[in-house]
C-alpha cells in the first residue's frame, strides 16, 4: 500500500493526536460528552482457539453490539424528522472496529487509524421510526483484516447489518487503515501544505456570513447547524461553507482532526437543504436512505472547508422522483474541498416522508 | 377453365359487366348441373320484394348469359357436353347450366381437394402437399366476390371461404410433416396476422416455429393468440392450443420434428427386402444425406457450458484412442435430455447421421436390448426392412454392418441398466455414443461419467428470464426467489416460468409466494401435461421398498443436510445399515451426497428441496404421522445425547437439566465428534438442532424440547448466538409450561435472562433471573438460584452498581459454597473481581480471579480459565500504566468470556486500550 500515492486516506483517528511539530492542526476540542453510552460488544467465536483463548490467527471475526438507542442526546436526539439517528450505528461502528483492532487484530496502540471510506443503507425505514419506547440497536459486525503483515493487518474491512428492536432495517460498512506515526505525519503534513496553498481564512463561517435555521437542515437546535448559507447557487447545485468549530464541539472524536462524522453530518444537512432549494422537498420531514462516502486526503481543521452540492438525476432540474410508494426521493453527490483539494466525495439519496 | 367462382365470378371469353346477369350466372355455377327454380334465382336477384316484371327481367339475364356464352363457343371454346354450344338449359321448373369437369374452378377444387385429403389420409403427404396447393392456388379471391349476395349465394361463399381455410390448415399440415417448418413461418405469420383468431393455424405456426428452433417465439405466438381472444371473445384458447404450449414449454421430443416418421421417400412396391432377408443386405438402401433423428435445441437452453465443452471435444475424436462414450446421469427433470440433444447437435463431425432412441416406451417400460437394437436398426435403414432378426446375434451383427465404418451419433436416453445397453454399445463400435439415465452407469466399460447437477444460481435465474418472459424479468428478486424455490431444477424452472407465461394475471412475487410453502410446493408445479411431482415419483418408485422407507424417514431429516448418525437415528436401525440405505438412494439420485468442508462428519446428506416436499408428502401418505412422531423421537433423543455431551466439553457443570430432565441412555465414544470437537460439532449441527427442536415442539414432546434447548444454551451463550438462542429458549420455555416442569422452566428463563443481558436488554434481564429464581427455590434448587443472584448482578454491573452487584456475588458465593457448585463458585468470584477492579481494588480482584481461575480449572472449562488469566493480565497491565493515576479503573471490562462491556463516556474513553 502506498499512502502517498493512494487517494482514499481519510480524517478518522481513533487516538489522541500527536502533536505536528510544523504547521500543526488546532488544538483538540473537548470531547463532546456520552456518546453512544455504556454497551455490550460481544465476541462470536468461529474457531476453537478463538473460543478458548479469544485470540486467533488474522482472519475475520463476527461480533454482536447490542446498545439502547438515544433518548435526550443533545445530539442524536435532535432531528426535526421522526426518526432515530443515522450517526449512531455509524459511530457504534465506528468505535467498535476501533476496540477490536487492537485487541482481536493486534493492531500497535501507536498506529494511525484512517478511514478510507464508508457507507450506510436504510433497507427498511419503519424501524427507524422513533416510538415512546425505549429502541434497541443491534449490529452484527463482521471484520476481516487485509493486507496482513507478520501477523498485522495495515487495513481492515468492516461490515454490520443494522437491526433495531430485532427487526433488520440497514447497512453499514467502513474500511480502516492503519499506518505508522511517521508515515501519517508526512501525509498528513503533505496534504496540509497542498490546501493552505489555495485556502485562505479560518476554519469557520465567512465573516459576517449566516447559517440556516436549524429546521432548514433537519435538526431542532442552532448549536447542532453546521452548515452556512449557500455561498454560490444555481439550478442544479449549491456551494455551502463548512463550520467546522461548530462541529468539534458537537460531534464525537473531536481530536486534533476533522472527525469522520462530520463529513456524515454536514453532508446530511447540506443535503437536506439543497433538496429544500433544488427540489422543493420539506427538509424536517425528510431522511437520507443512502450515504456513500470516498475520502482522499485529509482534511485539516484549522482551514476552511466547502461543501459543494449537485443533483445526481438526469432528468431536468427539480423534477422529482419517486420510489415505489410514491414518496419523492432525490439523488445527490455532494463534494468536500478544501483549497482546490478535493478531500471527500459522498453521494446520498434524501426520501421525503409525508 | 371457362367459368370461376373462386375469386371473383368470371366467365371466358367475356363477363357479363352488369352485376344482376353475374348473379344469375354464379347462381347457377354454383350448383352446375342441377336445376335452379326462377323463384330461387328471383329471390338471389331481388330478395323479398322483387319487381312486378321479375320473371321477365330473369328471362333478359339469361338471354344475355346464353349470348355471351355463344361467343365463346364462336372463339373456340368447348360448346359444352353435347356439342351444341348450348351450355344454358332452360329446363322447368327454372334452368340449369351444364358444365364438364374441367370448365369450373369449383369442380376442379373440390376434386383436388378430396384427392389431396385421402392422400393426406395415406400419409403420403408429398403428394397431399401438392394436390392441396394446386387447389388453393385456383383460388383468386374472397369465393364469388364482386356480385352481390342473396341468401343462397352468401351461405355458398361463406361455405367456401371455410373450405379453403380448412385446405390451406391441412396443405400446411402436410408440410410440417415433410420438414418444411422453417419455410412455413412467413406464411404462418400472415395467415395468424390474417385470421387473429383462427386457432389452428396459430398451433401451426406454434409448431413451425417451435421446429425452427424458435421456441420463445413460439411461446409468444401463443400469448399473442390467446390475448386476441380474451380481449375479443372473453375466451380462453382451446384446449389443443394449450396442449401445444405445454409441449413447446416442455421441449417435447415428440413435437420436434423427426424426418424418420415421413413416408414421402417411400420405396416402390417391391423395393423392400423380400421377407426373410438379412438385413445385411440393407447398406444397398443407405440413405444419400446424413440421417438426423433429433429434436430440436432449446432456443432458451441455460448454462451447461461447461460440460458441453469438454464433452464435445470427446466425441469429436474419431478414430481416438478413447472410446467416444458419454453416461449423462442425473435426478429427474435435471435436464438429461436436453443437454444430451444439445451435445448432439453443437458436436462437429458425425456426417453419417445423428440419431436419438428412446429407451423407454410411450408406457415408461423399459427397452429389452434386443427391441433397442431393432429399433435403432430400423432408424438406421432407409427404407426399413419389414422384418429384422429374431436372433439376438443375427441383430447384433445387422447393426454392426450398418454402423460399421460410419461415423454417427447416438443418443441413447433414459437408459435404464447397463445390461439394457450392453448389447446394443457392442454391435455399434464405431459410433459416439451419449446416454442419459437416472442412475450412473457406473459399470459400463470406458464410459465417461456425467453426474448432472442442478443448475447454478446465475443460470437457474437466467434460464426463468429466458422463459418467463417480461412479467419475470420486472421483479429480479422474486426470480431469485423462484429459482431457490425451485432448487435451481431446470423441469422445474421451466413450469414455473411456463405458469407466469400463460397466466397474465400473475406477477413473479405472486410466484414466489405460491411456492413457498413446501407442503404445497410441488402441487404448484404442474402445467398442462407437465408434472414436476410425476417425474419425480418416477425415480421414487424405481427403488426397492426399504429404499422407499427411508426416503420417506430421512424427509424429518433437518435442513440444510444431516449426517449419518441422524439418518441412523431416524430410521432406527444400525450405522452399517443405516448407511446402505444412504447409499442407495444417493445412487438412484435421490439423496446427495454433500462433502463437508467445515463440519466434523466426513460426509452429508442433503435432500433436493423438491424431492423433500415430495419424501414428506408420501410420508404423510403412506406412514402416517404416528410413524413420523416416533421417527421425530428418535432424532430428538439422539441430539440431546450429542448435545449434551458437547456441551459438556465447551461449558462444564452449566446445563441445569443434564441428568435430571430426560437422562442419556447411551454415552458417545470419545472419538464421537461431538465429544472431540465439540465446538466444530455445534457449528455444523446448530441449524438442524434448532430446527429438530421445533419439530419435538410440534409433535408435544415437551421435556425432550426443554432438555434439548437447555443443552444448547452454552453455545448460544458462549457464541453470542442470539436470534437462535432466543427462538429456542421461546419454544422450550412454552414446552416447559404445557408440561407444568418447573425446573425446566427456571433453567429455561435463566438462560432467557443471560440473553437478555447480552443485548443489554437489562429490564428483562432482572426479571428473568429473578422469576427463575423463584422457580429454582420451588424445586429446592438453591444451586440454580443462586446462580440467577448471579446474572442479576451483572445486569447491576453494568449499569454502574457496582455495590449492590458485590452484594448479589457474595450471596450467590456462599451459596455455591455451601452447595459444592464449582461452576457458580466461578462465576460469583469473577463477578467479585470485576467489582473490586472497578472499585479500585486491583489487588482484592486479582485475588478473586486467581479463585475464579481455581473453580474453572477444576470444572476443566479452558475457556473460563483462560478468561481468568488474560483479565487478571489486563488488571497486572493498567496497575503498572496507571501506577501515578488516581483514576484506577480499566477502560473496558471483559465481564464474561468474549462479552465486552464498554463506555465512551468521558474520562473511559480517554483512556482507550
Amino acid at each position: 500500500m502506498n499512502l502517498f500515492s493512494s487517494s482514499f486516506t481519510g480524517p478518522w483517528s481513533a487516538h489522541q493526536a500527536s502533536p505536528l511539530t510544523e504547521g500543526g492542526p488546532l488544538p483538540a476540542a473537548t470531547p463532546a460528552g456520552t456518546l453512544i453510552g455504556p454497551h455490550h460488544l460481544v465476541h462470536r467465536p468461529d474457531t476453537p482457539e478463538g473460543f478458548l483463548l479469544a485470540a486467533t490467527p488474522p482472519g475475520r471475526h463476527r461480533f454482536g453490539f447490542s446498545s439502547q438507542l438515544p433518548e435526550r442526546h443533545p445530539l442524536f436526539s435532535d432531528s426535526t424528522a421522526p426518526f432515530h439517528d443515522l450517526l449512531y450505528p455509524m459511530e457504534s461502528l465506528r468505535q467498535m472496529a476501533v476496540f477490536a483492532a487492537g485487541r482481536y487484530f493486534r493492531v500497535p496502540e501507536n498506529r494511525r487509524i484512517l478511514l478510507a471510506g464508508c457507507g450506510m443503507a436504510v433497507t427498511s425505514l419503519t424501524p427507524w421510526q422513533r416510538t415512546a419506547r425505549t429502541a434497541q440497536l443491534t449490529l452484527d459486525l463482521e471484520l476481516t483484516p487485509t493486507d496482513v503483515v507478520k501477523g498485522v493487518p495495515r487495513a481492515m474491512d468492516c461490515q454490520a447489518s443494522i437491526g433495531i428492536d430485532g427487526e433488520k432495517c440497514g447497512t453499514v460498512e467502513a474500511r480502516l487503515v492503519f499506518v505508522m506515526p511517521g508515515v501519517y505525519r508526512n501525509h498528513r503534513a503533505h496534504s496540509r501544505r497542498e490546501s493552505e496553498r489555495t485556502a485562505d481564512g479560518n476554519s469557520g463561517l465567512p465573516a459576517g456570513h449566516g447559517a440556516p435555521g436549524p429546521e432548514l437542515v433537519g435538526r431542532r437546535t442552532v448549536r447542532n447547524v453546521l452548515i452556512g448559507l449557500p455561498l454560490e447557487e444555481d439550478e442544479e447545485s449549491l456551494d455551502f461553507p463548512v463550520n467546522i468549530p461548530a462541529a468539534r464541539e458537537v460531534l464525537p472524536d473531536s481530536g486534533s482532526e476533522v472527525p469522520a462524522v462530520l463529513f456524515l453530518e454536514a453532508s446530511r444537512q447540506a443535503a437536506l437543504f439543497s433538496v429544500g432549494e433544488l427540489y422543493g422537498l420539506a427538509p424536517g420531514h425528510a431522511v437520507l436512505t443512502d450515504w456513500q462516502a470516498a475520502f482522499r486526503g485529509f482534511a485539516e481543521p484549522g482551514l476552511p472547508m466547502r461543501c459543494s452540492v449537485r443533483s445526481r438525476s438526469a432528468s431536468a432540474p427539480g423534477e422529482v422522483h419517486r420510489d415505489a410508494s410514491g414518496w419523492p426521493t432525490a439523488e445527490l453527490g455532494l463534494t468536500f474541498t478544501q483549497g482546490s483539494r478535493v478531500v471527500a466525495d459522498v453521494t446520498t439519496s434524501v426520501l421525503q416522508i409525508c | 377453365m371457362r367459368f370461376r367462382v373462386l375469386g371473383p365470378v368470371r366467365m371466358t371469353p367475356r363477363t357479363p359487366t352488369a352485376a344482376k346477369p353475374r348473379v344469375v350466372l354464379a347462381t347457377l355455377l354454383v350448383q352446375a348441373n342441377s336445376v335452379i327454380s326462377t323463384h330461387s334465382l328471383i329471390d338471389e336477384l331481388w330478395g323479398m320484394e322483387p319487381p312486378r316484371t321479375a320473371a321477365t327481367t330473369l328471362q333478359v339475364y339469361v338471354s344475355q348469359l346464353r349470348k355471351v356464352i355463344l361467343e365463346g363457343t364462336e372463339h373456340g371454346v368447348d360448346g359444352g357436353a353435347d356439342g351444341t354450344g348450348q351450355l344454358l338449359l332452360t329446363q322447368p321448373p327454372g334452368y340449369l347450366v351444364r358444365v364438364g369437369p374441367d370448365d369450373l374452378d369449383l369442380t376442379v377444387f373440390e376434386s383436388l381437394r378430396a384427392r389431396g385429403r385421402a392422400a393426406y389420409d395415406e400419409r403420403d403427404y408429398a403428394a397431399a402437399s401438392r394436390l392441396l396447393a394446386e387447389s388453393l392456388a385456383l383460388w383468386t379471391g374472397p369465393a364469388l366476390s364482386g356480385i352481390p349476395h342473396g341468401p343462397s349465394l352468401q351461405t355458398t361463399a361463406i361455405r367456401l371461404d371455410e373450405l379453403r381455410s380448412e385446405v390451406l390448415e391441412q396443405r400446411i399440415g402436410a408440410d410440417l410433416k415433410l420438414g418444411r417448418h422453417q419455410e412455413l413461418i412467413g406464411e404462418l405469420m400472415a395467415l395468424a396476422h390474417e385470421f387473429p383468431m383462427r386457432e389452428t393455424l396459430h398451433g401451426l405456426l406454434m409448431v413451425a416455429l417451435y421446429r425452427s428452433g424458435r421456441q420463445s417465439d413460439a411461446v409468444q405466438a401463443y400469448h399473442r393468440v390467446r390475448r386476441t381472444l380474451v380481449d375479443e371473445l372473453g375466451v380462453e384458447p382451446d384446449a389443443s392450443l394449450k396442449r401445444i404450449l405445454a409441449r413447446v414449454l416442455a421441449s417435447d421430443p415428440a413435437l420436434a420434428w423427426n424426418p424418420g416418421r415421413v413416408p414421402a421417400n417411400r420405396p416402390a412396391s417391391g423395393a423392400a427386402p423380400a421377407a426373410g432377408s438379412t438385413p445385411a443386405a440393407a447398406p444397398a438402401a443407405e440413405p444419400s444425406g446424413p440421417l438426423l433423428w433429433l429434436p430440436p435445441t432449446l432456443t432458451d437452453f441455460t448454462g451447461r457450458d461447461e460440460e458441453l465443452a469438454r464433452y464435445e471435444e470427446v466425441l469429436g475424436e474419431p478414430g481416438g484412442p478413447n472410446p467416444r462414450t458419454v453416461a449423462v446421469s442425473g435426478r429427474p427433470g435435471v435436464g438429461k435430455t436436453a443437454l444430451a440433444v444439445q451435445l448432439a447437435h453443437r458436436a462437429t463431425g458425425f456426417p453419417a447421421g445423428r440419431i436419438l432412441l428412446a429407451m423407454r416406451d410411450s408406457t415408461g417400460r423399459a427397452l429389452s436390448p434386443h427391441a433397442a437394437m431393432s429399433a435403432l436398426l430400423r432408424r438406421l435403414l432407409r427404407p426399413g426392412p419389414d422384418v429384422l432378426p429374431a436372433d439376438p446375434d443375427e441383430l447384433a451383427d445387422a447393426l454392426h454392418h450398418a454402423t460399421r465404418a460410419r461415423d454417427l451419433l447416438l443418443v441413447l436416453d433414459d437408459v435404464v441398466s447397463e445390461a439394457q445397453v450392453r448389447p446394443l454399445l457392442a454391435a455399434v463400435p464405431d459410433a459416439a455414443v451419449v446416454l442419459t439415465s437416472r442412475r450412473p452407469l457406473g459399470a459400463l466399460e470406458h464410459a465417461r461419467h456425467l453426474v448432472l447437477d442442478v443448475l447454478s444460481p446465475r443460470e437457474a435465474e437466467s434460464l426463468l428470464l429466458a422463459t418467463g418472459g417480461s412479467r419475470m424479468a420486472e421483479d429480479p428478486a422474486a426470480v431469485a426467489e423462484i429459482a431457490r424455490l425451485c432448487g435451481r431444477l431446470p423441469l422445474a424452472l421451466r413450469v414455473a416460468a411456463g405458469g407466469i407465461a400463460v397466466r397474465p394475471h400473475w406477477t413473479a412475487a405472486g410466484l414466489a409466494r405460491r411456492l413457498a410453502d413446501e407442503r404445497t410446493r410441488l402441487g404448484a408445479l404442474s402445467l398442462g401435461d407437465l408434472d414436476v411431482r410425476s417425474g419425480l415419483l418416477a425415480a421414487y418408485h424405481e427403488v426397492s421398498e426399504a429404499e422407499r422407507h427411508a426416503f420417506r424417514t430421512l424427509g424429518l431429516a433437518p435442513l440444510p443436510d444431516f449426517p449419518l448418525w441422524t439418518a441412523q437415528s431416524l430410521l432406527g436401525m444400525a450405522a452399517d445399515t443405516a448407511e446402505d440405505r444412504l447409499e442407495g438412494l444417493v445412487r438412484a439420485h435421490l439423496l446427495e451426497v454433500r462433502p463437508s468442508a467445515a463440519g466434523p462428519e466426513a460426509v452429508r446428506y442433503g435432500y433436493h428441496t423438491l424431492l423433500r416436499s415430495l419424501a414428506l408428502d408420501m410420508l404423510t401418505q403412506v406412514d402416517g404421522e404416528e410413524a413420523a412422531a416416533e421417527a421425530t423421537a428418535r432424532l430428538g433423543r439422539a441430539c440431546l445425547v450429542r448435545a449434551r455431551a458437547a456441551d459438556a466439553r465447551l461449558t462444564p457443570g452449566r446445563d441445569r437439566l443434564a441428568g435430571v430432565l430426560e437422562p442419556d441412555a447411551q454415552a458417545l465414544d470419545a472419538g464421537d465428534p461431538a465429544v472431540a470437537v465439540p465446538l466444530r460439532w455445534f457449528q455444523a449441527e446448530a441449524a438442524g438442532l434448532l430446527e429438530v427442536l421445533r419439530r419435538l415442539h410440534e409433535s408435544g414432546l415437551w421435556n425432550l424440547a426443554c432438555a434439548l434447548a437447555s443443552a444448547m444454551s452454552g453455545y448460544y451463550e458462549a457464541c453470542a448466538q442470539w436470534d437462535d438462542w432466543e427462538a429456542s429458549h421461546e419454544l422450550a420455555l412454552d414446552a416447559a409450561r404445557r408440561a407444568e416442569n418447573t425446573s425446566a422452566e427456571a433453567a429455561l428463563l435463566r438462560s432467557l435472562g443471560d440473553l437478555a443481558w447480552q443485548r443489554r436488554h437489562n429490564g428483562r434481564a432482572v426479571d428473568c433471573h429473578r422469576h427463575a429464581a423463584r422457580l429454582f427455590l420451588l424445586v429446592d434448587d438453591r444451586v440454580g438460584a443462586a446462580r440467577c443472584l448471579t446474572g442479576e448482578a451483572d445486569v447491576l454491573l453494568g449499569t454502574g452498581e457496582a455495590e449492590r452487584a458485590g452484594s448479589l456475588y457474595a450471596r450467590a458465593l456462599a451459596v455455591a459454597d455451601a452447595e459444592g457448585d464449582t461452576r457458580g463458585c466461578a462465576e460469583a468470584r469473577r463477578g467479585l473481581a470485576l467489582v473490586a477492579v472497578v472499585g479500585g481494588r486491583p489487588a482484592d480482584g486479582l485475588a478473586e480471579l486467581a479463585a475464579c481461575e481455581a473453580a474453572a480449572r477444576s470444572l476443566g472449562d479452558g475457556r473460563w480459565r483462560g478468561y481468568a488469566q488474560r483479565t487478571a493480565e489486563l488488571v497486572h497491565r493498567d496497575l503498572r500504566r496507571d501506577a501515578e493515576s488516581a483514576d484506577a479503573r480499566p477502560p473496558h471490562l471483559e465481564v464474561r468470556p468474549g462479552v465486552w462491556l464498554l463506555d465512551d463516556s468521558p474520562g473511559l474513553a480517554a483512556d482507550a486500550a
